[in-house]
């Protein structure tokens, strides 16, 4: 347990720069708005100039609510699992490139240990960062919108908490399909495992043509597993009570949490086992 | 085979289809000091990292009495090791390397490492890629020593070091960490400091050990023979694998059993006598 939280410490040590840029990306996009807030206010216009004005349906503000909120979320996690993507490759072919994995790996720790302590870095630590600006940036979005419009607390929440379910299935499967090409590929692993996807796609295309064959598409397959947040299906609405929209966001806990979900795990664990064994199969020349 | 002992059993190493080891087998008996001599290119640091189980190899290592698998964990309960090349990582502060090593390493020993810490004079708030290379390898020494362990593994550990800590190093530095139940085996270019500390030589030349012998045995077996140079050929007939031609008198080192009439003799040493067995010049030992 020791050497898990020392790993973990070193891994935080290396990598924290990276880790944070969603911290540093949000941090830039708030100094941007608050700049242009001030200009806003020296031109003389009050706070309440950035109020939409109108006559909207009564249950429009909270639509609007749980949209913004969930753009927002969109935004963040699409920016967490690029960084994500990044950070997988670091962590396990960063020491590799440097020619310092000798030293880590001259211990008295298994590879087990040291590759575990990886990936719940990986995960945790992206999703952890994530989930706190996105928490922090749903509150900014909630409140104001509470404050200028009657929109209720919960479509802010639950358009929070329904992304960052879905997300974070969807950052365990691609931090795993990435971990797995990272192991596989000690150098430029993105662009590799890319072409690997993209190989395979064209194999099958021309399998397809030539053999008169029938089979699936592999990128539109991976695709259902890659969604940042689902729609929960307003649009489907009669009304826009408020009623009504509560219930479709309750229903919407059957798309996030389907067998959809649970293929994602088994391919995620799947991908990660076999990414492990490749990486024990290095030699450290 | 003897319990406390580290054992080669006829281990060979391709990369490709290159044999950089050939049917090394070697006993590193406990409490002995070693020292590995090989031109560049001999297989000295794969050697060392077949025995630590860095490599796939065909044969068996074994350290006292249990098999060492591959990527084997448990070697470093015994076994401290320094590569050739600055193994340590970049992204750590000096304080953060010794700081892993002491929680991750159950062998770390605290006094040793605050004594070493004291004379090695580090700057520990420095990134270790801040460091010059001298200091690198002051710091990878100094972790490496601090470890309570059987054997210590030294690949070219004082390279790039300046001669004051060189001597300092084999001196005082590694007698600090020699008790008589340690084994260390170390490979140099400056086989001329460390002849005085070792016990027993191994030299290494094409991937295959060509001897191991006690040191103070094999100065016994050769000698530094020198004669005129118009008297040439009575050294000639010995076909010397090397021999060098200054200030009039040829000189080379031949079997100690050979006597030849007006000949001058001087003790050989290790470099001599390694060159005398594989041929080559004194700057690639």
């Amino acid at each position: 347990m020791n050497q898990c939280k020392t790993l973990l410490k070193k891994e935080w040590w290396i990598n924290w720069k990276q880790l944070l840029l969603p911290v540093w990306v949000s941090l830039a996009f708030i100094g941007v708005c608050i700049i242009g807030l001030l200009i806003g206010l020296i031109k003389g216009k009050g706070i309440t100039y950035f109020r939409m004005e109108g006559n909207f349906p009564p249950g429009f503000n909270n639509l609007f609510l749980f949209g913004s909120v969930q753009t927002l979320n969109i935004a963040l996690g699409f920016l967490s699992i690029m960084v994500a993507i990044m950070l997988a490759d670091n962590l396990i072919n960063g020491g590799f490139k440097l020619k310092c994995e000798i030293l880590h790996q001259s211990q008295p720790v298994s590879l087990t240990k040291i590759l575990s302590s990886k990936y719940v870095f990986l995960i945790l630590g992206s999703f952890i960062v994530y989930a706190v600006i996105s928490f922090i940036g749903t509150l900014v979005i909630t409140f104001t919108q509470m404050y200028f419009t009657s929109a209720l607390f919960y479509f802010g929440f639950y358009a929070w908490l329904q992304s960052a379910v879905e997300l974070f299935f969807t950052l365990i499967f691609v931090c795993s399909l990435f971990w797995f090409f990272a192991c596989l590929f000690q150098r430029k692993s993105f662009f590799m495992g890319i072409l690997t996807l993209i190989g395979i796609e064209l194999a099958i295309k021309i399998l397809n043509y030539t053999s008169a064959l029938n089979i699936p598409s592999l990128l539109s397959y991976l695709s259902k597993f890659i969604k940042i947040s689902s729609d929960p299906g307003f649009g489907k609405a009669m009304d826009l009570n408020v009623n009504t929209l509560i219930s479709i966001v309750q229903a919407n806990w059957k798309n996030i949490l389907s067998n959809n979900t649970l293929l994602k795990l088994l391919y995620s664990a799947i991908l990660t086992l076999g990414g492990s064994l490749f990486y024990k199969r290095r030699e450290l020349i | 085979m003897t319990e406390e002992s580290y054992i080669v059993h006829n281990v060979t190493k391709y990369y490709g289809k290159f044999k950089a080891i050939d049917s090394v087998s070697l006993e590193l008996r406990q409490g002995k000091i070693i020292g590995l001599l090989g031109k560049n290119g001999a297989g000295k640091s794969t050697l060392m990292r077949c025995m630590l189980g860095f490599l796939n190899h065909s044969g068996e290592v074994y350290i006292d009495g249990n098999l060492i698998k591959r990527r084997d964990p448990k070697v470093f309960e015994k076994v401290a090791f320094i590569p050739d090349v600055s193994g340590l990582d970049d992204r750590l502060t000096v304080k953060q390397t010794i700081d892993y090593v002491k929680r991750i390493n159950p062998k770390w020993n605290e006094v040793t490492a605050n004594k070493l810490l004291e004379i090695s004079n580090l700057p520990v708030n420095k990134k270790v890629s801040q460091l010059s290379k001298g200091m690198k390898t002051k710091l990878y020494l100094m972790i490496t020593l601090s470890l309570d362990v059987n054997y210590l593994i030294l690949d070219e550990p004082t390279l790039g070091l300046d001669i004051a800590f060189r001597k300092e190093f084999f001196n005082t530095i590694l007698n600090e960490f020699y008790e008589g139940n340690k084994t260390i085996f170390i490979s140099t270019h400056q086989v001329e400091e460390v002849e005085d500390i070792l016990q027993e030589i191994v030299f290494i030349d094409k991937g295959k050990i060509l001897l191991h012998e006690e040191v103070h045995t094999l100065k016994e077996l050769f000698k530094i023979v020198s004669l005129p140079l118009e008297q040439s050929e009575k050294i000639m007939q010995y076909n010397p694998k090397v021999y060098t031609k200054n200030m009039g008198f040829m000189n080379a080192v031949l079997s100690s059993d050979i006597e030849i009439e007006g000949a001058i003799y001087g003790k050989a040493n290790l470099a001599d006598i390694f060159l005398a067995m594989v041929g080559g010049t004194n700057e690639s030992v």
